[in-house]
């Protein structure tokens, strides 16, 4: 059995990791608090912004977008989203799951012929990938400052490459915020842009002004970079809730080994002390009975 | 009389969100103005003036570029950014 000193070392160092604990969440909830608001206003903006485009693509045979033809998809580009900082429960190492699983699933080929490329938003992810796949830049931090202006440029670089045939098809890979405890990991595709099929019986016509190709190639490439600011804000606020989650269970850990220890440590003052008296009566006995 | 369901948003969030007697936008083509029973419409806009016209008042904005949808006495307004309230 460990000794006293041992075991009330032991107490305070778990009680210290549990104050760091306590305060990473405190921290994190404050941070999520202010994620959250963000991607809950974008929302509106991204989803009237889908359903214009959707209604403009609406009934049209022929886009003329090059954003929305479709190709023979030779080469991939991932872009994995994860956070800069550790510490969020399985946040991130499910998105390595999820990336690893996307590329045995659908990209083998292409991953063989070395034509698979990943782009990483997130120390963590960058970390990961780097020894093993041909990425495309450095790691990029957007997380430290969020801004749609650093957003959009690196949107722009994406898009610039599906124009120039570097890469055919283009997937995000990000955790989707859905409440404080759930973060939905998804993969969804960045371009080519999908189209709905068309309805017949939603069909609107409608004025155009100025003109329709116009108005298509201003809203385009905007849908997009809204789509990736979207993403990046959304796996902001899931990471937030990830650490939040992890801490608070941390901390509950820690309370609980806390309490087991004490338990322990009294039992073993008590039996200290049992012998003591014991061993001064057995003494006290001795003295007497000479 | 019939009224406008107008929304108006921009990334940052809601900035209108009601009833409205009549819309008046900057489209790229000039400025007009959107009453009930508009035909379906989608435009992009330039820097200009939206004006949102309630039955209490008249709310204006100074944008720079968005688009605008109207479709069945619905009015989107997108835009990315306000210069001026």
């Amino acid at each position: 059995m460990a000794n006293l000193k041992d075991i009330r070392l032991r107490i305070n160092s778990i009680k210290s990791t549990q104050q760091t604990t306590k305060a990473m969440k405190m921290v994190s909830a404050a941070k999520l608090r202010k994620a959250q608001d963000n991607i809950i206003r974008l929302r509106p903006y991204a989803n009237k912004l889908k359903d214009i485009i959707h209604h403009l693509l609406l009934g049209q045979q022929e886009i003329d977008s090059p954003y929305v033809k479709s190709r023979e998809v030779k080469k991939v580009l991932l872009v994995v989203i994860t956070s800069n900082k550790g510490l969020c429960g399985a946040f991130n190492s499910s998105i390595f799951k999820l990336v690893q699983a996307t590329i045995q699933e659908k990209y083998t080929t292409q991953y063989k012929n070395g034509n698979l490329y990943l782009l990483c938003i997130g120390k963590k992810g960058y970390e990961f990938f780097k020894k093993s796949h041909s990425l495309i830049g450095e790691n990029y931090d957007l997380f430290t400052k969020i801004s749609f202006e650093q957003t959009a440029s690196i949107a722009e670089m994406v898009m610039q490459g599906f124009i120039e045939e570097k890469w055919d098809k283009v997937e995000i890979i990000y955790n989707e915020f859905k409440n404080v405890a759930t973060q939905i990991r998804k993969v969804e595709t960045f371009l080519p842009l999908e189209v709905p099929k068309s309805e017949k019986q939603n069909f609107v016509d409608y004025i155009f002004e100025p003109n329709k190709e116009e108005i298509l190639t201003e809203l385009v490439p905007k849908i997009l970079k809204i789509q990736f600011y979207k993403c990046i804000l959304d796996s902001n606020a899931s990471e937030h809730g990830a650490r939040m989650v992890a801490m608070d269970s941390a901390t509950e850990n820690a309370s609980q080994l806390i309490s087991q220890l004490r338990l322990v440590y009294n039992k073993e003052r008590q039996a200290a002390i049992t012998k003591e008296i014991l061993e001064i009566v057995g003494g006290a006995e001795a003295l007497a009975s000479s | 009389m019939k009224s406008l369901k107008v929304i108006f948003v921009t990334p940052e969030g809601k900035l209108f969100d009601g009833e409205a007697n009549y819309v008046n936008i900057p489209g790229s083509n000039g400025n007009f103005g959107v009453y009930p029973d508009h035909a379906a419409l989608i435009s992009t806009l330039q820097n200009g003036k939206v004006e949102i016209a309630t039955n209490q008042e008249i709310k204006s904005y100074l944008v720079d570029s968005g688009v605008v949808e109207v479709l069945n006495n619905q009015v989107s307004i997108l835009v990315e950014k306000i210069i001026h309230a």
